[in-house]
């Protein structure tokens, strides 16, 4: 027979494909992937990469949407603060107007309704993270300005936020749909209801509107807890999208790790059988068996 | 890695100078859903690319495989056409050890069956 050299190349073959063998387990072991290239299987490639795409924007609306969901809970707290000032203030209000109160009094609830009015414009200028809560997009200075007594608006439209695909939320409530229009705002009410205190008049027309303002503010004020609760069910979705996302993405990627496991071995016990072989067929000839 | 931004506070986030403004970085956020190559969004365009890259790849994979194959198989049959097995060399080689000895015994013969035909003659007359 004359396959000598063949009988060694062939073994050399079963020693390499056994490493190949072995280089693979041992890559899928350590990495916990099934693919090292896009060319082991192209239509799981193309599909993680979707994965992928949905998986980073999953991330990024879970984030986004805790960003978003701590500034309104800060700007819910403020108006907290608001309703309850403007509700001292009603009640303020309503006693003042009671026909037995003498001119003093009057005075006395006028300065506190003052300080009263001072605290609801500081609420209404109420900041989070150096961005002032109720200036819609121009949140960079405060909502209102006081010029000569007169309370107005400096902000504008509230910017939209996105916490999912295609939901698309208002980035929380401009100042004048909280507090009320310029000419007619929770500020103008206050105020002449102090200059009515003050010259020991009934404020009775101002306790209407100052009503009015405490309503809009109630009612505006539970926007803030439904996109609250909107968030966290976007959270809650995202959350559960994701790790669907992972889970898919393990089932086309994620390695058999008892099946890697035994593949080394297998590669292992092939590569030394085959070294072995080699070793004997390499040094073994007739010439061994002939006298020197 | 250096940032060319390093603060967040200087991308132009909206269309106004406004501070709050967010529309381009929705705008941008909406790419990821838009059309933008060749009907398909960048993430599907990304996907099928790569599908096709990868395919083309494994059709190269698998001929280069089938050509090695052929290569490999082609090897042994020249080689056990033109090689040499050492076995039957060391055979061979005996053989011809041994017909080499025995030609040179008849040749030894031949010389002391002469030497002898010529010892004949020298002790009659001697």
């Amino acid at each position: 027979m004359r396959a000598d050299l063949s009988l060694t190349s062939n073994l050399v073959d079963a020693i390499r494909n056994a490493k190949e063998t072995q280089d693979e387990a041992i890559q899928q072991l350590s990495s916990g992937k099934r693919l090292r290239s896009i060319s082991d299987d192209p239509a799981a490639a193309a599909q993680l990469i979707g994965l992928h795409s949905s998986s980073a924007a999953l991330d990024a609306y879970t984030a986004g949407t805790a960003t978003v969901r701590a500034r309104f809970a800060a700007a819910d707290s403020a108006l907290a603060t608001g309703v309850q000032l403007a509700t001292r203030a009603v009640s303020l209000a309503v006693s003042g107007s009671n026909g037995t109160v003498s001119a003093a009094e009057r005075q006395s609830i006028a300065s506190e309704l003052q300080g009263v009015q001072d605290q609801l414009l500081a609420t209404a200028n109420s900041q989070f993270n150096g961005r002032y809560l109720f200036s819609g997009e121009a949140d960079s200075s405060p909502a209102f300005a006081s010029v000569n007594g007169a309370v107005t608006y400096q902000g504008s439209h509230p910017a939209t936020v996105e916490i999912a695909d295609g939901v698309q939320i208002a980035n929380g409530q401009a100042g004048n749909a909280l507090f009320g229009s310029d000419g007619s705002n929770i500020f103008d009410a206050l105020s002449g209801m102090i200059q009515s205190l003050s010259s020991n008049s009934s404020p009775q027309n101002s306790v209407a509107a100052l009503q009015s303002s405490l309503n809009q503010l109630i009612t505006k004020r539970v926007s803030y807890g439904s996109a609250m609760s909107a968030m966290d069910d976007a959270v809650t979705s995202a959350t559960d999208s994701k790790q669907r996302v992972d889970t898919e993405q393990n089932q086309i990627d994620g390695a058999d790790m008892t099946t890697a496991a035994s593949a080394l071995t297998q590669a292992q016990v092939a590569q030394s059988a085959a070294s072995a072989a080699f070793s004997k067929v390499a040094s073994m000839s007739l010439f061994d068996y002939l006298p020197r | 890695m250096q940032l060319a931004v390093p603060d967040s506070s200087q991308i132009q986030s909206g269309a106004s100078n406004l501070a709050g403004d967010n529309s381009i970085a929705l705008a941008v956020a909406d790419l990821r859903t838009s059309s933008v190559v060749s009907g398909q969004t960048a993430s599907q365009y990304h996907a099928e690319s790569a599908f096709q890259v990868g395919e083309q790849i494994s059709y190269a994979t698998a001929q280069r495989d089938a050509a090695q194959q052929m290569l490999d198989s082609m090897n042994k049959q020249r080689q056990s056409v033109e090689g040499v097995s050492i076995d039957q060399e060391a055979a061979n080689l005996m053989q011809y050890q041994r017909a080499y000895s025995a030609a040179a015994r008849i040749l030894t013969a031949i010389d002391e069956m002469l030497r002898t035909a010529m010892t004949i003659g020298a002790s009659t007359t001697g």
